[in-house]
């Protein structure tokens, strides 16, 4: 008991408590400054092709595709603040794109963590690619 | 989250585009949190043990003495330190929200 007790008393202690709290503080600062954060994470599965037999015919819808890969992507707002739908930039709008010489089939949206957030995918241009929409995103969603 | 059926050989898309006053742009972050934030989720844990393992370790190297509480003994202690492991676990960090898992 005697050791604790100098052990709490040392003064290099009181100076490392007090290191530690200004090391939190800053970092709770850091935290609490963080606006909006678009985040992405996706993972995916090659469903078919790739090494079949070049008489083995893939068809998608009736159309012939040389292999169908499926990709599942997540989108969510990481930082502490929300993200108005208007903040999307028009002339750059936020877009899942794959290679050039590539095509997006289908794309939808399979789950949401709120139906009112209005998210969304839709169409564009090129056959490669396809928008990303949403009404607001809330922090952490 | 998006389920996208394509033809690309990748079996990941890009995901490009800007939104107003997010300078740094879309960032990626791995599906399965990756090495790292399990790294984090360890340093935490380990972090939290410490202070209890630390007291056991001084009080085993002070004389026992009778009016020492009974939650200062290493059994309570352990359990303690387990706990916090537990707890920690419970509320470790996900790469993204709990209601787009799986």
């Amino acid at each position: 008991m005697e050791t604790l007790a100098q052990f709490v008393n040392a003064t290099w202690l009181s100076s490392l408590i007090g290191l530690i709290a200004i090391l939190i503080s800053y970092t709770l600062y850091r935290a609490s400054r963080r606006g909006g954060e678009p985040a992405v994470a996706q993972d995916g599965d090659r469903l078919l092709g790739g090494e079949l037999p070049s008489n083995v015919e893939i068809l998608f819808s009736g159309r012939h595709v040389p292999r169908l890969t499926r990709s599942r992507v997540v989108f969510w707002n990481r930082g502490s603040k929300t993200i108005p739908g208007e903040d999307i930039v028009q002339k750059d709008h936020p877009r899942m794109v794959v290679g050039e010489d590539a095509e997006i089939l289908s794309a939808r949206v399979v789950k949401t963590t709120r139906q009112v957030i209005g998210f969304r995918v839709g169409t564009t241009e090129k056959k490669n690619s396809v928008s990303i929409a949403f009404d607001y995103l809330d922090p952490g969603r | 989250m998006i389920d996208v059926l394509h033809t690309d050989e990748s079996l990941t898309v890009r995901v490009e585009g800007s939104i107003r006053s997010i300078p740094r742009g879309i960032r990626e972050y791995p599906f399965d949190g990756g090495w790292m934030r399990r790294w984090q989720f360890y340093a935490i844990s380990i972090g939290g043990m410490l202070p209890p393992l630390l007291t056991v370790t001084l009080l085993s190297s002070s004389k026992p003495s009778p009016d020492r509480p009974f939650w200062l003994s290493p059994g309570p202690l352990f359990v303690g330190a387990l706990a916090t492991t537990a707890l920690l676990d419970r509320f470790k960090v996900l790469p993204f929200p709990r209601e787009l898992q799986k």
